[in-house]
């Protein structure tokens, strides 16, 4: 049978699309139902965050980084204050950088739960799974409530610690969902894992090798999918992740089914990290004396995290003054599109879906 | 196991044992270089062994007023080594060399530069705004590019809770002629009508209490003056050559 050719034509999917996860748009020039081109159109939900910052003082610029990725605000807050501590020589105490570790992993887990989920409606397992993780994701967000009042941008951590302390009901509420959660992933691994809709749409489908992997600056899971064990927590720790056991699970295909099981796996990961630091969690203060008006020498500094995304970094130059004088983010969504195009040409238009999906990007952060 | 960053002196070393001339700067945080050189510096630090860049972090320009630097953070992986390397480029025609051929990390991010800088990457595949939209009057990161029509903005001043720098208590608005907080350093010059209401007050926008109807005046003057900064007055969506 001879391959049927038609003239070439665009289709639109986005701005405003279930599976493009905001307001992102793919313009995509198809021969039948193969692609030969993507482009990616950006910006409807550009603030120009790094702007308003120059205008305003390190501590008020910390409810944009909540603003960013709107689903991982911990650790968008994290990241900031590590690169202020670090242009400012700012000392945290250590039951703040506990707490600040206890929040990240929970984030995580709340960020993989809506990553996963997501991802297997995009597959076509359409809500049930998606449903079954926003119940745990529920729970994380009640403790994230009880602490410090707000579910989605939190705007918990502060320049030298976090805002509050955790309140008394918040332990049992933890050791509760850290008892069952274990046994939640089991049941997602269960119900996800041999699933055919997901096997037969995500295997094989937009492989990244290690190599492209690297030279196009993929960070997180997208990274670890491809097989590479690179992990900012475990190459350059932060906080105090270097008192914690945990491993770097990766894949070995890079395809997007790699990169689902790699985000299930950290989930795990997360919790153990998460035990650990319960058990380890020391007194004391919660954050160190700052001055609100905080003026850091001249000079500039580059810090990072691994946020859920990926490799978060903020670039922060400060000339002397009360406000930064550059405020850059190293976005992790933003910079995990650069493959989005590569692997999506010569695919058809619904395994474009399925790779935009496990790419797991966040609208909020590409803009800014 | 902790990520070591190498000295940018030392990368200078070995940059100018390969191309004599290139390094404009060196510091212990990063390497500065022209922006004509960056595209055969990228590569030999992503091809030498022992540096071993691989890996582009982060790409950003920044706008020092006399020039611009394009800001390289690059690692190496296998290494768990970082360094910082910088390009400088005139602020008149700023015009770097795009390295989305070394890494292709950096495809996107010298759009966004463009974008939002307005530093112009010569070579790259496909360089057109990506945030905004074609035709945006000027680029936002500009220093010159400001909220105030005439291209002025008050800026932050010293807290009104905060003491003013060697003072120990709250100065005494009140007297004309007390100590007041000091003004901030403007960005391009002095405001129109300003010069001289500042000299009696000393204050300016933002410090309650301070500041007079005098500078008041000034300002709503800035609002009616006639010159507009290059940045507005740009042609639309025309890149820079």
């Amino acid at each position: 049978m001879t391959e049927l050719h038609t003239p070439p034509y665009v289709v639109n999917i986005g701005p405003q699309h279930p599976s493009t996860h905001g307001v992102f748009r793919l313009r995509v020039t198809l021969d039948g139902e193969r692609i030969i081109d993507a482009e990616m159109v950006l910006g409807y939900l550009h603030r120009s965050m790094e702007k308003l910052a120059e205008e305003r003082t390190y501590t008020q610029n910390i409810p944009f980084t909540d603003r960013m990725d709107y689903l991982a605000a911990m650790t968008g807050n994290l990241g900031y204050c590590l690169a202020v501590e670090k242009l400012a020589n700012i000392e945290v105490p250590e039951r703040g950088s506990y707490l600040r570790v206890i929040f990240a992993e929970l984030q995580r887990l709340a960020s993989h739960c809506m990553a996963n989920g997501t991802f297997v409606n995009d597959c076509g397992a359409w809500q049930t799974p998606l449903m079954y993780m926003f119940r745990e994701r529920e729970k994380i967000l009640d403790l994230f409530e009880m602490t410090c009042g707000a579910r989605l941008t939190t705007n918990y951590m502060r320049i030298g610690g976090v805002a509050f302390d955790v309140p008394d009901e918040w332990y049992p509420g933890i050791s509760s969902l850290m008892g069952e959660m274990p046994d939640r992933i089991s049941e997602y691994e269960e119900m996800l894992l041999d699933n055919e809709i997901l096997l037969v749409r995500a295997r094989d489908i937009g492989v990244l090798t290690p190599e492209r992997a690297i030279n196009a600056s993929a960070s997180g899971p997208l990274l670890r999918g491809s097989g590479i064990a690179w992990d900012v927590r475990k190459a350059d720790p932060y906080c105090v992740y270097d008192r914690f056991d945990f491993d770097i699970p990766v894949g070995h295909q890079g395809d997007c089914f790699d990169r689902f099981i790699v985000r299930l796996e950290e989930m795990r990961q997360s919790v153990r990290i998460i035990q650990q630091a319960l058990e380890q969690l020391p007194g004391g203060p919660v954050s160190s004396p700052v001055p609100l008006a905080l003026r850091p020498e001249p000079g500039e500094a580059y810090a990072r995290i691994e946020s859920p995304k990926g490799e978060l970094g903020f670039y922060l130059v400060s000339d002397g003054g009360p406000a930064p004088y550059r405020w850059h983010v190293r976005s992790p969504s933003f910079i995990n599109l650069s493959v989005l195009k590569d692997l999506s040409v010569g695919l058809s238009l619904a395994d474009a879906i399925v790779i935009l999906g496990s790419l797991d990007i966040n609208v909020g952060e590409i803009d800014r | 196991m902790t990520t070591v960053a190498i000295a940018g002196t030392d990368v200078a070393e070995r940059i100018k044992a390969a191309f004599p001339d290139s390094v404009i700067e060196a510091t212990e945080a990063s390497v500065t270089v022209p922006a004509e050189r960056v595209v055969e510096v990228a590569r030999f630090l992503r091809d030498d062994p022992e540096l071993d860049c691989k890996y582009l972090n982060c790409l950003l320009g920044v706008d020092w007023l006399e020039h611009f630097d394009v800001i390289y953070v690059l690692s190496s992986l296998a290494k768990n080594q970082t360094l910082v390397l910088e390009a400088r480029t005139s602020h008149d025609e700023p015009v770097v060399p795009s390295v989305s051929g070394v890494w292709q990390g950096a495809y996107l991010q010298e759009r966004e530069v463009y974008d939002l800088m307005g530093i112009s990457f010569s070579g790259h595949p496909d360089l057109k705004r990506i945030f905004l939209w074609e035709g945006f009057p000027g680029h936002p990161l500009r220093k010159d590019f400001l909220a105030l029509p005439g291209g002025y903005k008050p800026g932050l001043q010293r807290f009104p809770f905060e003491f003013p720098e060697g003072q120990r208590s709250y100065p005494n608005l009140t007297q004309p002629d007390g100590p007041q907080a000091p003004s901030v350093p403007r960005l391009v010059g002095p405001l129109p009508g300003q010069a001289a209401a500042e000299e009696t007050s000393g204050g300016q926008l933002g410090v309650r209490g301070g500041g007079s109807t005098e500078t008041r005046t000034g300002q709503t003057d800035v609002t009616a003056a006639p010159e507009q900064p290059d940045a507005r007055a740009e042609p639309e969506g025309e890149p820079p050559a």
